[in-house]
């Protein structure tokens, strides 16, 4: 748990400190042909090797998710070695999710391994959010 | 005194848009997304990436950093950083990626700030 606590810090900073240097390079692929339709019972989330930061300050945030959020009909969820910090102050979270939020509707097994999550709120109002890592 | 600029912006998309009728699999990989929205109104809009398709069989995300950086702003009905949405889709992954977000004196409403990845049936 520690280590993964300092490798979301060390991210943080690689992050934000190479951003504005390194070009942008946006690949989205996609094949010529459709694909063929898939079953509708099926369907799975993984989230794998995530580093998230969120800070809200001074902020309303209503009806919303900050940091990461998947959510897919059906299947299995498997989330590993994440880290995820987050941080509010002096602010108001409503029915929102920060942090990561996964949803798997009709799912099947939920695997959680390797994970640390940290939240710092203060002078804050949270009401009907999820903040830090929600499976559902 | 501090001097500001209001900016508003309303059913825009700005950065990397893809929509496709059938499309198959959604990948968005070795990518930097860096959105700074500050003294700004964004509403019925998406900022970053966003990709949507038909009929989609998986959606990937792999490999990227996304920073959004919201300062005295109002977002609403909006996504910042990337999104992406497949119909009908089977698999979502979130691989070594690294999110920053930092919201300061802004108001967000029904918005996803951050990574947002959704398949339908």
């Amino acid at each position: 748990m520690k280590k993964l606590t300092l490798v979301l810090t060390g991210l943080l900073l690689v992050g934000t400190t190479s951003v504005f240097a390194v070009s942008a390079t946006a690949t989205t692929t996609a094949p010529a042909t459709p694909a063929a339709e898939p079953a509708a019972t099926g369907g799975s989330v993984s989230v794998d090797g995530v580093a998230i930061g969120s800070a809200i300050q001074s902020s309303e945030v209503t009806g919303s998710s900050v940091g990461v959020r998947a959510t897919a009909d059906g299947g299995d969820v498997s989330i590993s070695e994440v880290a995820v910090g987050s941080a509010i102050e002096s602010s108001t979270v409503e029915s929102s999710t920060v942090g990561v939020a996964v949803k798997a509707t009709s799912g099947g097994t939920v695997d959680v391994s390797n994970t640390a999550v940290g939240s710092a709120i203060q002078g804050s109002t949270v009401k009907g959010s999820n903040v830090g890592l929600a499976v559902d | 005194m501090k001097k500001s600029i209001l900016i508003i912006i309303e059913g825009l998309i700005i950065g990397t848009s893809l929509s496709m009728g059938a499309g198959g699999d959604v990948n968005v990989e070795t990518t930097v997304i860096t959105s700074e929205i500050i003294d700004t109104e964004v509403e019925n809009s998406s900022v970053g990436v966003n990709v949507e398709t038909a009929r989609g069989s998986s959606v990937d995300i792999k490999d990227t950093i996304s920073t959004s950086h919201i300062e005295n702003s109002s977002i609403e009905n909006s996504s910042i950083g990337v999104d992406a949405h497949a119909q009908s889709g089977q698999h979502i992954e979130i691989k070594n990626n690294t999110n920053i977000v930092d919201i300061s004196d802004s108001s967000i409403k029904h918005a996803n700030i951050g990574i947002s990845n959704k398949t339908h049936k």
